[in-house]
């Protein structure tokens, strides 16, 4: 099966802290994969590197099979023209309104006329429900009106992989479970893969194909959804059930 | 993939060896060698940027609507003082019809510089760090590299231009509003002199030597202000705390270096020997 | 499909006397608030400094120690700088002009000690110890730490901004009385070389320095700098513990704190002078 992105002993530290520690993550392509973890395991550092906003310490991360170590800045730069990425608080530009931050990418990269770009825009942007907020300034929005957004501008491109990070947080959960609605019917549509860096099990459990599980800097267990949920493992069983008796404490 | 593939949890590898954390010397030496390369690095993305011309004229108007009223009004408060000094130092001397030789030769080639200096980092500078440093924060500095936009062509380039179509302006505010706060002081408050006596001395103490240098040394303090508040905005880190220490450190930066670059333009102009327009 | 506009939070402004409909739309209306906002926290500054709790003055000598190794290396920096170019460049020059190259010592003492000193002591005072005290309040206030500390039951202006503004107030005649000495070693020192060859002595720069500096012009000179500090300290508190609005906010907070302060001190600073100036004539008779 071919690998959308995987990564070979990539190492990254922060000072003194080691936050990814030889990550072997392997993504195929065309499913939704949802990248699990506790808070501060790296899977935010992890989504850099693949978008080769960070260089690893040592290892290398490959999208499509192209290593980015190997890549000169303009395949980087094309790379990333293939993808969709939602910032965990949408990054929206704040000088921008909603509709031109999701016009952005396709004006810069697409020779669509304006009237084009309208339609392309409004479509998205119905689409995540913020139609009536084209006008408005990110400082205006809400914290789930500014992901929704970068959503849009996301997808914008109609990218073959698509990078949430973290698309769940601040959201209740109808809203959360109306967003992983939304990308499975836009997989469903489209294909592509899917990468969801959540660890909200509720949110995973309804929209992944494939599951992996970071912990401390490290690719834990990986593996196609059912065989997760079903694993013996007892790491994997508490961590996915929730429980508080197992092998992970506090620390 | 088939079957489920775990790795054994705990595993911490070599133990973790600290790297020994820079001395204060060394690490403002680190800091100065960085800002070095981050200027490198933005006259290089330069080169993009005149692509972004509506964001360049974006930017200079920002600059033009919100800092030349603060311009004008903290360089006349210069004037008020460079009289209120001259004024009682030369009467003391008899001479305090002098008080407008002593402005024409002080605001253009020293006063109006530093106070520009202080109000461009305190306004446009501590501006630029906390509008930067939060959309490093944001994410939108990453962002704008997903899309495909060099930040350093998109945000700090289209800014250092835009600061670039606003010296020439700013500056000729500065040395209008020196000109009135001078006589302001000097006139209706003091009556130190005659309008017209205090207009003469301060004119024709100054000519165009003096006036260029104000102007090569405020846009040099300026562009250098710019470039050390996108510096330390685009490398904050740390949630909104950091933005704020942030802000700080570039002031205290550029405070010590608008004394520095003054002082440096005041000696490559007119050296020790002070070569005063008038005879003496 | 994910539907229910949100509107956008909008920052609720506190309850408004009745009259004021349109008068509270006017943007100077926000201005003036917060400046009277200012002002009372100045007046309740001086009102606990009086009232008979001292728990908080150990607290208060932190912060000045900090402060002051904050501001030294810049404003020796500055200073020398700024000393060595304008007092000898120009001023030299002027009283060479006028024939009284004489008096460059006097005309050094004094004028550092009414403009330019001051001028690099209150913009180090107010950009550099104001500026990162702001930055560290705002930065409390956003992780929620001032709250942590009211529930605890640590009263916030004796804990927080008391022991802060006193110490910018103490900091102020401390690293003014610095930069004037710095400024008169380095002219001191850069004297012989600017004037070589000329009637300029060192002997004759010191006499008139000596003849000039009045105890008058030091009084000024420390109570200016005195009120200076304790607006910068009411400023920046204020502006800290008012940030608000995630990562932009303390940057604002920040930034407008120090706008304010400049403004202020340079008010001070105009105002002073041409009173003291005006009211005790007798400090600029010549005595040399």
């Amino acid at each position: 099966m071919a690998l959308a992105i995987e990564s070979r002993d990539l190492c990254k530290r922060f000072g003194g802290h080691r936050v990814l520690d030889r990550v072997d993550l392997r993504i195929p392509e065309g499913v939704i994969c949802a990248l699990m973890g506790p808070s501060g395991t790296g899977k935010s550092v992890l989504i850099k590197h693949v978008l080769g906003l960070l260089k690893p310490d040592s290892g290398e991360v490959l999208v499509r099979g192209k290593s980015l170590n190997r890549m000169t800045h303009a395949e980087v730069i094309a790379m990333r023209r293939d993808i969709g990425v939602m910032f965990q608080d949408g990054a929206l530009f704040s000088s921008m309104t909603v509709f031109e931050n999701v016009a952005f990418p396709l004006r810069q990269h697409t020779n669509y006329t304006d009237r084009e770009v309208r339609e392309i825009v409004m479509d998205h942007l119905t689409k995540v429900g913020l139609a009536h907020a084209v006008d408005r300034y990110p400082a205006e929005l809400s914290g789930g009106m500014k992901k929704r957004a970068g959503l849009a501008r996301g997808l914008a491109l109609d990218p073959g992989i698509v990078l949430a990070d973290e698309p769940d947080s601040g959201l209740d959960p109808v809203r959360t479970a109306l967003l992983g609605e939304l990308l499975k019917e836009r997989h469903a549509e489209l294909g592509g893969t899917v990468v969801v860096i959540t660890h909200n099990v509720m949110l995973a459990k309804r929209v992944a194909d494939h599951v992996s599980v970071l912990w401390r800097g490290k690719v834990v267990a990986a593996g196609r959804s059912e065989e997760m949920w079903s694993s013996e493992d007892p790491f994997i069983r508490q961590f996915l059930s929730g429980a508080s008796g197992g092998p992970l404490g506090m620390d | 993939m088939s079957s489920v593939a775990t790795t054994e949890l705990g595993s911490t590898g070599e133990p973790e060896a600290t790297p020994r954390r820079p001395g204060r010397v060394q690490s403002s030496l680190i800091e100065a060698g960085d800002l070095a390369a981050f200027a490198v690095e933005t006259i290089a993305a330069l080169r993009r940027t005149p692509r972004y011309l509506s964001e360049v004229l974006r930017q200079a108007a920002i600059l033009v609507r919100g800092s030349s009223l603060i311009i004008f009004a903290m360089v006349t408060f210069i004037g008020m003082a460079a009289v209120t000094f001259a004024y009682f130092f030369l009467r003391s001397a008899g001479a305090s019809d002098y008080t407008g030789l002593f402005t024409g030769i002080v605001m253009p080639r020293a006063a109006v510089p530093i106070m520009f200096g202080y109000v461009f980092s305190a306004k446009v500078g501590c501006g630029l760090v906390a509008e930067i440093g939060a959309m490093r924060i944001n994410d939108e500095i990453d962002a704008f590299e997903v899309e495909g936009v060099n930040p350093m062509s998109y945000v700090v380039g289209t800014r250092l231009l835009g600061a670039l179509i606003f010296i020439p302006i700013a500056v000729t505010i500065a040395l209008l509003g020196g000109d009135i706060g001078s006589l302001f002081q000097a006139v209706p408050v003091l009556h130190a002199t005659s309008p017209g006596g205090f207009l003469h001395y301060h004119w024709s103490s100054q000519n165009l030597t003096d006036n260029l240098q104000a102007y090569l040394n405020c846009g040099s303090m300026a562009l250098f202000i710019v470039l050390t508040s996108c510096f330390y905005g685009y490398r904050a880190s740390g949630g909104p705390a950091g933005v704020g220490s942030a802000v700080a450190r570039s002031l205290l930066v550029n405070i010590v270096m608008v004394h520095v670059i003054a002082t440096f333009w005041v000696f490559m102009f007119f050296g020790i020997n002070p070569n005063l327009p008038i005879g003496g | 499909m994910i539907a229910a506009p949100q509107k956008p939070r909008r920052p609720v402004a506190a309850a408004r006397p009745e009259w004021d409909g349109w008068v509270a739309d006017m943007p100077a209306y926000g201005k003036l608030m917060r400046a009277g906002e200012m002002g009372r926290l100045a007046l309740a500054v001086i009102r606990a400094l009086f009232t008979p709790r001292f728990w908080w003055i150990p607290e208060c000598l932190n912060e000045t120690s900090v402060a002051l190794r904050r501001c030294f290396i810049p404003a020796l920096f500055a200073m020398t700088a700024f000393g060595v170019g304008l007092a000898c460049d120009f001023f030299g020059g002027i009283v060479r002009l006028l024939g009284t190259a004489d008096r460059l010592g006097g005309g050094i003492g004094i004028g550092f000690l009414r403009e330019p000193g001051v001028w690099v002591a209150i913009m180090i005072l107010a950009g550099v110890a104001g500026s990162s005290m702001c930055a560290d309040l705002g930065a409390r206030k956003i992780r929620e730490e001032l709250d942590a500390l009211k529930v605890l039951g640590v009263e916030e202006m004796r804990g927080l901004i008391l022991p802060r503004v006193i110490a910018l107030t103490l900091v102020g005649p401390i690293l003014g009385t610095f930069t004037v000495f710095v400024a008169w070693l380095s002219t001191y020192i850069a004297t012989p070389i600017a004037f070589h060859g000329s009637t300029v002595t060192l002997a004759a720069f010191v006499d008139t320095f000596k003849a000039f500096v009045s105890p008058l012009d030091l009084i000024n000179f420390v109570v200016k700098l005195t009120c200076a500090g304790f607006l910068v300290g009411v400023v920046c508190c204020y502006k800290g513990i008012r940030s608000s609005g995630g990562a932009e906010g303390v940057g604002r907070a920040v930034n407008e704190a120090v706008l304010i302060s400049f403004f202020g001190v340079w008010m001070i600073n105009i105002l002073f002078n041409t009173l003291f100036l005006s009211l005790f004539p007798q400090v600029s008779i010549l005595k040399g």
